[in-house]
């Protein structure tokens, strides 16, 4: 469902991804863990071209994303991206930010894109928020605002960049049950995470990730138990 | 003093109206309001040029905005009111000579202060509007703009503050403004320039000292929502569970 080829990246002469190459099936999660600055937000930002990579393919569905025909903003609004920092549109009440793209890109008329917002927002638990403007939102709610607005959207697939790193610890759980439900109702996702816990109860695969390269692509189980080789190992043993 | 504000104070305020043109303060408000209104749309065109990423399009805007901003005002006026007749072959009356010299004048300075307003702007807003799909058009109108105008509000107030003080100019073009109807009182007067003008610098004083202790207010309300907005948005130091 996504294909990384061969994929490279740099940021000027800093190279960032140095010849990815993986896959995530449909309906799998794989989690992404490694260190600081091992690249796993680049990564997962070349899959909706947040970043544009120098060489290798990316192939969504065995669609190129880079495609001529392929329009960056059709890709974008087929890909969910959930930022750390949520990236709720502040001027707008919760209702607002989930209805917005449905408007603006989707073409739906008002009145029907908020009914679908509404009930978005209501199987994520945060109807009687709709109208609260996401000042008046805590953390936990605000991501939780956030993935409702990328869900909205039907993705193929929701990416995930460290969804509850910004989060007050008694947040984390909350995010973490949302993201678990739709582990269970066999969404695509691709997830960064420090969480092993949760890494643990959702991921299919973990990828671990070392200074740009895909170094550990394992199944989850093999990898906590302690099979997916030396890295690997010694990966776990720091958490 | 009181004398003449009592004497003149109808003059002062509305000029001739309605036995003659309106003028006074009125019409200072009327000049300062209409080119502030003016300058704004002109205004944010060109901070979006100057924010557009695009060299051929940001170039000529910086250096337009560069050079309006690097000439006197009064060269301005000069120019409508005697270049506009050259031109054009139509003569402008003294206040449309002052709204078009200060719509021209005014865009180039707010312009920078929208594209302060842009630029302010934290690069999740736009990451995340771009992570939905959203085009330029409805990025900048849904997104940017709403919150850069909102966030620029007391910046604006202020800039209309400092429109109210240079219409005054319109005094040496004979657009009938307050400075223009002050003067008339003091051709009527001839004995007291001291109280006229101060008088009007009275008026001014309350007028524009008003306006800028709205827009402190204001500051102040959009700096509480800024500050409660980046705090909800903090990233904590990460929480590593194992
Ligand atoms: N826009 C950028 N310009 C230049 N260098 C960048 C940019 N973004 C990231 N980098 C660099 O690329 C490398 C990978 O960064 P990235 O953010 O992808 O790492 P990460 O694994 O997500 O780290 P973290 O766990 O801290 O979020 C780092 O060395 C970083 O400094
Ligand atoms: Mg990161």
């Amino acid at each position: 469902m996504i294909r990384f080829c061969e994929v490279s990246k740099s940021y000027g002469s800093l190279p960032a991804l140095r010849s990815v190459s993986g896959a995530v099936a449909a309906g799998q999660v794989v989690v992404v863990c490694g260190p600081s600055g091992a690249s796993k937000s680049t990564l997962i930002r070349t899959v909706n071209r947040l970043e544009p990579i120098q060489s290798g393919r990316i192939l969504i569905d065995g669609r190129d994303i880079h495609e001529r025909s392929w329009s960056v903003n059709d890709l974008r609004s087929k890909v969910g991206f959930v930022f750390q920092s949520f990236g709720l549109f502040q001027h707008l009440d919760a209702l607002a930010n989930v209805a917005l793209a449905l408007v603006h890109v989707r073409r739906m008329p008002r009145r029907e894109a908020e009914a679908a917002a509404m009930s978005q927002l209501e199987r994520l638990g945060l109807a009687d928020k709709a109208h609260h403007m996401p000042s008046q939102l805590s953390g936990g709610q605000q991501q939780r605002v956030a993935i409702a607005r990328a869900l909205v959207m039907k993705p193929t697939v929701l990416l995930l960049d460290e969804p509850t790193s910004a989060l007050d610890p008694e947040m984390v759980g909350e995010v973490l049950h949302t993201i678990e439900q739709l582990a269970g109702a066999g969404l695509t996702m691709m997830c960064v995470t420090h969480e092993m816990g949760f890494a643990r109860r959702v991921a299919d695969r973990i990828w671990l990730m070392e200074a740009g390269e895909l170094k550990v692509d394992a199944d989850a189980a093999s990898f906590f138990a302690g099979e997916a080789g030396p890295r690997a190992r010694e990966f776990l043993n720091n958490q | 003093m009181m004398e003449i504000i009592d004497k003149y104070w109808l003059l002062l305020l509305i000029g001739q109206y309605p036995n003659g043109p309106l003028g006074g303060l009125a019409m200072t408000i009327i000049i300062a309001f209409g080119a502030l209104a003016a300058s704004l749309p002109l205004a944010t065109l060109l901070a979006l040029a100057r924010t557009s990423g695009i060299p051929w399009l940001e170039r000529p805007v910086l250096w337009l905005v560069t050079f309006v901003r690097g000439l006197p005002f009064l060269m301005f006026v000069f120019w409508v009111y005697f270049g506009v007749p050259a031109l054009f072959g139509i003569s402008l009356d003294g206040v449309t000579t002052m709204v078009v010299a200060l719509i021209i004048y005014e865009s180039a300075y707010i312009s920078e202060i929208v594209r302060a307003g842009i630029e302010a702007i934290p690069r999740g807003q736009i990451e995340a509007a771009n992570s939905l799909g959203l085009k330029y058009g409805v990025r900048t109108f849904c997104i940017v703009l709403p919150q850069a105008l909102f966030n620029m509000m007391p910046s604006l107030i202020t800039q209309f503050a400092s429109i109210v003080k240079e219409t005054s100019i319109g005094y040496i073009i004979s657009a009938q403004e307050l400075t223009f109807a002050a003067t008339q009182v003091n051709n009527l007067e001839v004995t007291k320039p001291l109280e006229i003008f101060a008088i009007l610098a009275i008026a001014y004083y309350l007028l524009c000292g008003g306006v800028v202790l709205v827009a402190r207010m204001l500051e102040r309300r959009v700096l509480r929502r800024r500050r409660q907005a980046a705090q909800t948005a903090r990233p904590l130091t990460r929480a590593v569970a194992a």
